[in-house]
């Protein structure tokens, strides 16, 4: 018998244990069967301690040194998430390795970047182009704050580091559903040219106790090992929600966890930011907010005009249209968020063929027919700034909500 | 084999997860997603009709849990959330019924017997009501269900000292925060202590700006400490609008005597202030308009 059919056969007999999987992917790496190696790569990812995957991390970024294939990320997408640097890498087949050894291998190359999880529809978020804060349109104050908060101190640290302030740390955005807060986290993460790695609570929940920890403990291990990286914690208030809220005892050990690793990157890794974003801030557990780990909550607003204006002539491009009036349609679309506007378009859009259909005469989409959309629509928005209205008025004491008070006084219809 | 699979569905992960955290609308979204895996599970529908009836929908929550009992879940459990969406439809007869079937199951449940006693207590069996309720406090004297339906019981009634012992014992027995809080409003609320009663609610409010209850008491504690009511509160300290009146007889015939001159601004000064109290809700929007604005 081989020596890899022996490993082979102790991996089945014992499918968690990650050592054996370890050394199946490497003499799988060895034999040059690259698919092969990168499953029991994952495999050891996903039942080794924390040193084991540091160094199965290691040998799945010499792997992807080795051979860059793209079609590789695709096979192994559900069980690892992988992905190359910014700039797009050469597409290549599984072919003999010789191919590769005549090829200088690509500068611009990144190692394999492997987060565990579950949500292999998902991939589509980690290969794309940066965004940058160009992209965002309007929403100036949240682009300064952030700025000022993290993206400076990331990208030229030398005045920071005269004057002994960190670099790193983490920022919550908040604010009504729709209004571009993982865009904006995205434009952040694309504005410190660091990889941004989204993290959902679907991400890390599992049914076996201790596998949320391990999971989430993984998550953070291939952050680090890929610095400079923004963690995006999405829905932050169900991935920390606040403890004296919650019976669930396995709830509570995931975010002792979580508040651990957010500690460990203030104290031990710079070049690595958090981004947590939430609808819900008042359910987000009050140890988060404590300096150290989410040091600065930030109101993302409903777009301003500006942004409106933007996200129409997105959403309408490439449509066919008469003349559109951009400014008109921000005007009238205040407190609308980015998902009301996409409905609005939507909206005209459905009439207009409902109408060409009926009629039998095609036409273009007409001003006319986004105001109707307009004036057929509310803002979702409202409720949850009739919400938080209360919340300012009956407990704002620690001034942590001023952000929000400050917009709603602009607004007497809320 | 139904179990394994819903256990690795993720749908079913998240769902309870947003299950333990209260959240009912996202859990219900994504157990409806699970049922869609494994359609016959009787515990995903048991608690798709828990989230259902947290959301005031009584007719679906009564579909899902008919239901998870024709698919064969029988339990106490069961039966007990059967007869809590019942007491909600105000089907009084059907609620009793499903809560003796709960109790046939399992007569020493404290929980479903605590409920049964609220059930009777609604229904103005009170003799009954208590006691089931001391049945209930007998079998697990510190049940937080049990204390729950105990707190609201002495706060109908009005009996202020045993409201601050079970109260005392919910908050040691309790694990959520918002409840004790709100549980803390309330008790310092009727007995008119307004500003723990505010303290108390503004701590809740911190946990939950959803919590309706919480809002409401809020307002009232605005509404009974405004200074519009001001006028209104002094009527109700001198014993009422008869009080007053009779007050306000004793007044005028003293003045008639003594002091004839002063009786015109005495009676102006009635109507005046009458004419306020009755005006003062009215008052009192227009302030809180203006205010907002």
């Amino acid at each position: 018998m081989e020596k890899i059919d022996l490993i082979k056969q102790m991996a089945e007999s014992n499918p968690e244990n990650g050592a054996t999987w370890y050394l199946l992917g490497l003499e799988y790496a060895q034999l040059g069967k690259n698919n092969e190696a990168l499953q029991a790569f994952t495999e050891a990812l996903r039942f080794g301690d924390q040193t084991l995957q540091q160094q199965t991390i290691l040998e799945l970024g010499k792997l992807a040194a080795a051979k860059p294939v793209v079609q590789e990320v695709a096979v192994s997408q559900k069980i690892a998430k992988t992905q190359y640097a910014e700039t797009k890498a050469e597409p290549a087949t599984d072919e003999p390795a010789e191919d590769d050894s005549t090829e200088p291998m690509a500068s611009n190359l990144m190692p394999f970047q492997v987060i565990r999880g579950g949500q292999g529809g998902r991939e589509d978020e980690r290969i794309q182009v940066p965004l940058t804060f160009n992209d965002v349109g309007g929403l100036h104050d949240v682009k300064n704050a952030i700025q000022m908060k993290i993206i400076k101190p990331f990208v030229s640290p030398g005045l920071f580091e005269r004057f002994k302030k960190k670099v790193g740390g983490g920022i919550l955005l908040y604010g009504p559903p729709g209004c571009g807060k993982t865009f904006i986290a995205k434009a952040t993460a694309g504005e410190c040219r660091a990889r941004f790695m989204p993290i959902h609570i679907a991400d890390i929940l599992d049914p076996y106790i201790g596998g949320s920890e391990q999971n989430l403990r993984s998550l953070f291990s291939s952050a680090r090992a890929n610095k400079p990286s923004v963690l995006f914690l999405d829905e932050m208030d169900a991935l920390g929600y606040n403890r004296s809220r919650s019976s669930s005892d396995t709830m509570r050990t995931v975010i002792d966890t979580l508040l651990t690793e957010i500690e460990g990157i203030e104290a031990n890794t710079d070049k690595m930011l958090i981004i947590g974003a939430t609808n819900m801030p008042w359910d987000v557990d009050p140890a988060f907010k404590r300096p150290g780990r989410f040091d600065k909550m930030i109101f993302v607003s409903p777009p301003d005009e500006e942004a409106r204006k933007t996200i129409f002539s997105i959403k309408l491009a490439d449509r066919p249209l008469e003349q559109i009036d951009y400014d008109v349609l921000a005007k009238e679309t205040d407190l609308y968020s980015g998902a009301d506007i996409e409905n609005v378009v939507e909206t005209a859009t459905e009439e207009v063929i409902a109408e060409i259909m009926r009629t039998g005469v095609e036409r273009l989409i007409h001003m006319n027919d986004l105001k109707q959309a307009i004036q057929s629509t509310q803002p979702s928005t409202i409720d949850w700034l009739r919400t938080v209205k209360n919340y300012v008025k009956y407990a704002n004491q620690g001034g942590l909500y001023n952000e929000v008070e400050s917009f709603l006084s602009r607004y007497k219809r809320i | 084999m139904e179990i394994e699979a819903l256990e690795n569905s993720s749908h079913y992960r998240l769902g309870k997860h947003y299950y333990d955290m209260n959240r009912y609308e996202q859990a219900k979204e994504h157990f409806q997603q699970a049922l869609a895996e494994a359609p016959t599970n009787t515990t995903l529908l048991y608690m798709l009709s828990y989230c259902e009836f947290e959301l005031d929908n009584y007719e679906e929550a009564y579909e899902l849990i008919v239901d998870t009992l024709e698919k064969g879940l029988i339990t106490e459990y069961v039966y007990q959330l059967l007869g809590l969406i019942l007491r909600a439809q105000k089907k009084w007869y059907e609620a009793e019924q499903a809560m003796l079937q709960a109790l046939s199951i399992n007569p020493q449940e404290p929980g479903i017997i605590a409920s049964y006693a609220y059930l009777m207590y609604e229904t103005g069996h009170l003799k009954k009501a208590k006691l089931l309720m001391d049945e209930a406090r007998r079998i697990e004297p510190e049940n937080q269900t049990v204390l729950h339906y105990q707190f609201y019981m002495n706060l109908i009634d009005d009996n202020k000292k045993q409201q601050r012992d079970t109260l005392e014992k919910y908050i040691q027995v309790a694990d959520d925060e918002l409840p004790k809080l709100l549980k803390i409003g309330e008790e310092a609320y009727f007995r008119d202590d307004y500003k723990t009663a505010k303290e108390a609610l503004v701590q809740a409010f911190l946990l939950d700006p959803t919590n309706e209850r919480v809002k409401e008491l809020l307002d009232a504690i605005d509404r009974e400490t405004h200074i519009v009511f001001l006028p209104n509160r002094l009527v109700e300290k001198l014993g009422g609008t008869l009080g007053t009146w009779a007050i306000s007889i004793g007044i005028i015939m003293l003045l008639s005597y003594f002091a004839p001159a002063a009786l015109g601004y005495y009676l102006v000064f009635i109507i005046i202030f009458s004419i306020y109290t009755w005006t003062s809700p009215l008052i009192y929007k227009i302030v809180c308009k203006v205010r907002s604005h």
